[in-house]
């Protein structure tokens, strides 16, 4: 990314942007007040699919990141400026604006619900998707047959033809092959169930987060402290929506939910790398339990070893000190047991002049 | 009193100010170069498979005679605690005067998948603290834990205590089922050996998502919005894309290993109940005798200071303190204030245990 070619490009999208933004602002002059975020976004959307494809890889996670949360940036505050908006036009009593307040969260947490049933999927508005996305991106990462567009499934349309394939019986040469497929798509109907589950515990978090934001807005007013900008909103949104999920994270209800739902995608993954394994193994080619038990068995052997260089690291030490003791016992054993190393070899150049001396006392005096 | 006080040009100033940085910003951003990490001179001493033992340069005249092995988590690259000039863990404990090693477990692929704790605590560990104890002619050593490198450590001090002389551990979780321990409780549900059987290795993305996900908003959002206001900054964005360079580089976990030690710990919560079994071998912590230095972060949420206030109560040791830091889980390594405060405090603490 430092090639001067990146740098003019970079500097050439840079200037786009800034003529893009002036644009927004300036063509339409009765919309500078706040109806050009929409422009805004959609110009920033466009940018960054035609920018995308020169951003060196490394660094697209990063760019990405970052004018996604942009982009939220700009949604959220949005949410509140038409109430800053509505507001500012209405009369000035003091309780109008907490009833107005209230009325703007009330109408955000009908859109909230309504967006869930129509379409089976959430529709967030527009806000914070960040428990749903950190969910996609795990379900990416888990699935080769999904990825983090995925669960947006028109399930009731489909559960009537899913029921009528489950009650066909397999026949034929291809019974086997019918209930791997059924099979399947049970474990790809649980994953559904429970996914939707899953969400509709996240919506209960996004309510109650609407709630806490609200609260906090209130005790700002009763301390009378102002929000003096669009970020000051932002900061609010994201501590309430943190208290709120952290709070559902602690329960037990949570845990189950979110342990079901990983473990259904699981039983789906493992049916579908079966599913494959067999088709493997059909063509005579070696399947991943194969692998697998080779590199268990050289993990055991590796171990074994292990063992035995300990076992033999133990035994040198008590060879060791039983060749030390038998040298101790052997000197102990010779003539020279006295003498020293140095000793011993000297008394072995030594001739040895050994006399019997014989008794006779007594035989003289015959 | 109408909290909601901003003027509408006020509104517009805003959103044409936060549209301007954004643009330079991602032009500081392009600009950036390559990130560097890990500042510390080192020299590769033992390797084992993917392990290597790496003992850092001495900055001072005089060290420490007895060594500091620091044993890193799994779940994570360990040049976090090594991750720039001022804000280096490994740099503040070498301007303390100690002898440093630190275990790289390196990046587990499918070589390691059936290998469990028992390979990595009496195998890798092993190894490496004979390895330094044969080098420097002693019979013990000193043993640093990092988070999950410090339960390791904890494990392995159980079951071979007579090789190490002082223990400290590092936000490290000994008890995994107190009451807002987030990710215990996002794990307890999930089956373990469904999720090792079917994906073998467990993709370090994976963890990392996991991970993310106790605080998303934060985290996976208002970070990067955060990131605007700094990036007019280029060495604070080159910080910054440390951090973030770090926080992504996660390694697969090795299978067995991560059905044992989600099991056992996180789930059964077998540690504080002395039920940890090690490759045939229970863990209690009650055998631990030796002076023990425990320290913690004060806002730490994936490890809650409750979890490692535990230890305490967990081992027999008459020499046992607990130091609480200011910071997060991995604030505490590399804020300013966190690099004033713990190597000194370590170096301190085994320097009176130690001969200098």
């Amino acid at each position: 990314m430092n090639s001067s070619r990146n740098k003019d490009w970079l500097e050439a999208q840079r200037l786009y942007m800034e003529v893009l933004n002036s644009f927004c602002t300036t063509a339409v002059p009765e919309q500078t007040t706040g109806t050009q975020l929409p422009k805004w976004e959609k110009a920033l959307e466009h940018w960054w699919q035609t920018a995308l494809p020169g951003i060196p890889a490394e660094s697209q996670a990063i760019f990405s990141n970052l004018l996604q949360q942009s982009l939220s940036w700009h949604v959220i505050t949005e949410q509140f400026n038409k109430l800053i908006q509505t507001i500012a036009d209405s009369d000035e009593k003091t309780s109008n604006w907490q009833t107005l307040l209230a009325e703007h969260i009330d109408i955000m947490k009908s859109q909230l619900q309504a967006g869930l049933k129509s379409t089976g999927d959430v529709n967030w508005q527009g806000g914070m998707q960040s428990p749903l996305e950190s969910w996609q991106t795990m379900i990416s990462k888990l699935s080769s047959a999904t990825d983090s567009t995925t669960p947006g499934f028109q399930f009731d349309n489909l559960q009537s033809s899913l029921e009528r394939y489950y009650s066909l019986p397999g026949l034929g040469q291809n019974r086997q092959v019918h209930e791997q497929v059924r099979e399947g798509l049970r474990l790809w109907q649980a994953y559904q169930d429970d996914y939707q589950a899953y969400q509709q515990l996240l919506v209960k978090v996004e309510l109650s987060s609407l709630d806490n934001l609200h609260e906090k807005f209130l005790a700002l007013a009763s301390q009378q402290q102002a929000i003096t900008s669009l970020s000051n909103i932002y900061d609010l949104w994201v501590d309430s929506h943190e208290e709120a999920y952290a709070e559902y994270v602690r329960t037990e209800e949570y845990s189950q939910r979110y342990g079901k739902v990983v473990n259904s995608m699981l039983a789906f993954r493992k049916h579908g790398k079966q599913f494959v394994s067999e088709m493997v193994k059909a063509l005579n080619l070696p399947t991943q339990a194969h692998l697998d038990t080779l590199q268990q068995q050289q993990v055991e052997l590796r171990q074994q070893l292990q063992d035995l260089k300990k076992l033999q690291e133990t035994d040198r030490k008590k060879v060791k000190v039983l060749e030390e003791r038998i040298r101790q016992l052997k000197t102990a054993k010779s003539p020279q047991s006295g003498c020293s190393g140095s000793g011993q070899k000297q008394a072995a150049k030594r001739k040895v002049i050994r006399k019997t001396v014989k008794n006779n006392i007594g035989k003289s005096n015959k | 009193m109408n909290p909601f006080t901003i003027k509408p040009d006020e509104i517009n100033r805003e959103i044409d100010d936060f549209n301007t940085r954004l643009l330079k910003g991602l032009k500081t951003l392009g600009d950036l170069g390559d990130i560097e990490v890990g500042i510390s001179a080192k020299n590769c001493l033992y390797e084992e498979d993917k392990l290597r033992l790496y003992r850092y340069e001495s900055r001072t005249e005089k060290q420490n005679p007895v060594p500091v092995l620091i044993v890193y988590a799994l779940v994570n690259r360990p040049y976090m605690a090594d991750l720039q000039e001022g804000r280096s863990l490994i740099q503040g404990l070498l301007d303390a005067g100690l002898d440093v090693y630190l275990i790289d477990w390196g990046y587990a692929d499918s070589a390691e998948r059936y290998l469990t704790l028992a390979d990595y605590i009496n195998g890798y560990m092993d190894r490496c603290v004979d390895f330094i104890c044969k080098k420097h002619k002693l019979a013990k050593i000193n043993l640093l834990g990092v988070c999950q490198g410090g339960t390791f450590s904890l494990c392995y001090t159980a079951l071979h205590q007579a090789k190490i002389a002082n223990l400290i551990t590092t936000v490290t979780p000994v008890d995994f089922h107190t009451g807002n321990d987030l990710l215990s409780n996002l794990v307890r549900h999930i089956d373990v050996d469904l999720c090792v059987d079917t994906l073998g290795n467990v993709p370090g993305g994976l963890l990392n998502q996991a991970f993310l996900s106790l605080k998303p908003y934060r985290l996976m959002a208002q970070k990067y919005v955060d990131l605007i206001d700094i990036l007019d900054d280029e060495e604070k964005a080159r910080n910054f894309m440390r951090m973030e360079l770090w926080i992504f580089d996660s390694p697969d976990q090795a299978g067995e290993t991560f059905r044992e030690f989600i099991k056992q710990f996180y789930q059964q919560n077998a540690l504080v109940k002395a039920k940890v079994k090690i490759g045939g071998q229970v863990v209690d912590l009650q055998n631990i005798t030796i002076p023990i230095l425990n320290i913690y972060a004060r806002d730490d949420h994936l490890v809650p200071p409750d979890s490692s206030k535990a230890l305490a109560g967990c081992v027999s040791s008459e020499d046992y303190t607990e130091v609480e830091f200011p910071g997060g889980h991995i604030g505490i390594y590399v804020s300013a204030s966190a690099q004033a405060l713990l190597p000194p405090t370590i170096g301190e603490w085994v320097h009176e245990r130690s001969q200098i």
